[in-house]
């Protein structure tokens, strides 16, 4: 009786201990140390070999209001008028004398101004009165602070890129070109990234200047770039004030890469 | 929440598990048999001796403090234990021997050696039984998971070639697991080799302790049969 009983006790302490094993390497004990993905804003860097990454995002968040403005005044004309007169009072001023003198000048004039102004140098202030109104306008709230964060951001960004860009390029410059083209591909890497410099994970998050040429390449420059991050993987000399603030920082960042 | 997330993990065995080929599958799910056959008879047969051995020493203290062997013998010779089957066995060799006028002395000492060191071997017999089971396990266990792993390498190198692709994320997780059947057989064997020897050195104490309360019965006997001359 009592050995039947022990089998049967042990067969399902045996059961329930692969139960219990199998559960917890699913649940706790293999969970593999995945970082618990912070919900920290990304820094979007363009760390290259080539210098494209900073300057395009400090250049490209001016242009816009300046185009826009110029956009506009194009579209519309007709409206422009009455600002004009104001803005290059020195012109009109003279030619109302003239058309006290002449009924019939007078008309001329004011087409004249229409005509003068979108020719010659008073484009100048044109841009720079509708560039006012503009800002004036419905964006005038948003645009500031957009200004201020992207401007503090772009600072502490291209110091980061800089700091970034130093410390990558030696791993960078050792890496072999697979083939012809796979110098084309733009690998953006996501890297997460402790306090002291280390690296948490790297991750692919996009690709691009992936032509029929270089196609086959495209893994393995995945790869590559993946591989530079974490040869060079302890970061040294980071700002530590800079590692998570409001708008981001380089706790968690993303580096573009692309063959030498 | 860990929960999800875990259920997600490249890591976790029924990931592993459900993205392997059929053959490792099989590989694996015959290992994992084996390994919960291997812990079943581990605690069956750990318990089992642990309780034999507690109670074998009181049994045989009993044995030696009693006043009657026969009063003993009556009274406590259907507990279910070696020691009682020894001394069953050698009752009943010793009533038969002497049940005539003319005692065979050297003649019934022989057959009740005989008759004891068989009870001795019959209960070894039947605690030793399945621990075969665990040295097979033990030696066979990784080389079935090395298979499964050989098999589910070959299959991934052949999507390498399929897909023409190098990249280290398609060979990796076939190659995971693969090697997730050869873990599970050493997470089988190595359990069964180290309770194997841990259980065949408890039967071996038995084995010892049991021969000694036959010899010292059988002395007793022998002496009790010179004293019926």
């Amino acid at each position: 009786m009592s050995p039947d009983r022990a089998e049967i006790a042990g067969t399902g302490a045996a059961i329930v201990f692969h139960v219990a094993l199998i559960a917890a390497l699913s649940t706790s004990l293999a969970h593999m140390a995945q970082a618990p993905e912070p919900p920290s804003m990304e820094v979007e860097l363009v760390d290259d070999v080539g210098l494209q990454s900073a300057a395009p995002q400090t250049v490209s968040t001016p242009p816009p209001p300046s185009e826009a403005p110029e956009m506009g005044q194009a579209i519309e004309p007709a409206p422009t008028p009455p600002p004009e007169p104001v803005t290059a009072p020195s012109v009109p001023a003279p030619k109302p004398m003239i058309t006290s003198q002449t009924a019939q000048k007078p008309q001329k004039p004011t087409a004249t101004p229409r005509q003068a102004p979108a020719k010659p140098a008073p484009r100048v202030s044109r841009i720079g009165d509708d560039f006012l109104k503009g800002i004036t306008g419905s964006d005038a709230p948003s645009r500031p602070a957009r200004q201020s964060g992207a401007t503090f951001d772009a600072k502490a960004k291209a110091s980061v890129a800089a700091l970034f860009q130093r410390l990558v390029q030696p791993c960078a410059d050792n890496q072999v070109n697979p083939g012809s083209g796979a110098n084309r591909i733009r690998v953006t890497v996501n890297l997460r990234l402790r306090p002291n410099g280390s690296l948490a994970s790297a991750s692919v998050v996009r690709v691009s200047g992936v032509d029929d040429d270089n196609a086959s390449y495209e893994e393995r420059v995945k790869d590559l770039a993946v591989a530079v991050y974490r040869e060079c993987a302890p970061f040294r000399g980071l700002p530590p004030d800079l590692y998570k603030t409001d708008q981001g920082g380089w706790s968690n960042i993303n580096l573009t890469y692309k063959l030498p | 929440m860990p929960e999800f997330q875990a259920s997600n993990d490249m890591m976790s065995p029924l990931t592993l598990f459900l993205h392997a080929d059929i053959v490792v599958k099989v590989v694996m799910l015959g290992l994992l048999a084996a390994s919960i056959w291997t812990w079943a008879i581990i605690f069956t047969h750990s318990i089992r001796l642990k309780r034999i051995n507690r109670a074998t020493e009181k049994y045989e203290a009993d044995f030696w403090a009693a006043d009657d062997i026969d009063a003993f013998h009556t009274k406590r010779s259907n507990e279910k234990l070696p020691s009682a089957a020894i001394l069953t066995a050698g009752m009943d060799e010793w009533r038969r021997s002497t049940r005539t006028r003319n005692i065979d002395r050297s003649g019934t000492r022989e057959r009740l050696a005989t008759r004891m060191n068989a009870a001795v071997a019959a209960e070894l017999d039947r605690l030793g039984d399945r621990l075969n089971i665990l040295a097979t396990v033990g030696s066979v266990a990784p080389f079935v998971g090395l298979f499964g792993t050989v098999w589910g390498i070959m299959r991934s190198f052949t999507s390498i070639a399929a897909q023409n692709n190098t990249s280290l994320a398609v060979v990796a997780p076939g190659i995971a697991e693969a090697l997730f059947a050869t873990a599970i057989g050493l997470f089988a064997a190595i359990p069964a080799v180290i309770a194997y020897n841990r259980l065949t050195h408890g039967l071996d104490r038995l084995e010892a302790r049991l021969s000694r309360f036959a010899d010292r019965f059988h002395a007793t006997l022998s002496r009790e049969l010179e004293a019926e001359g």
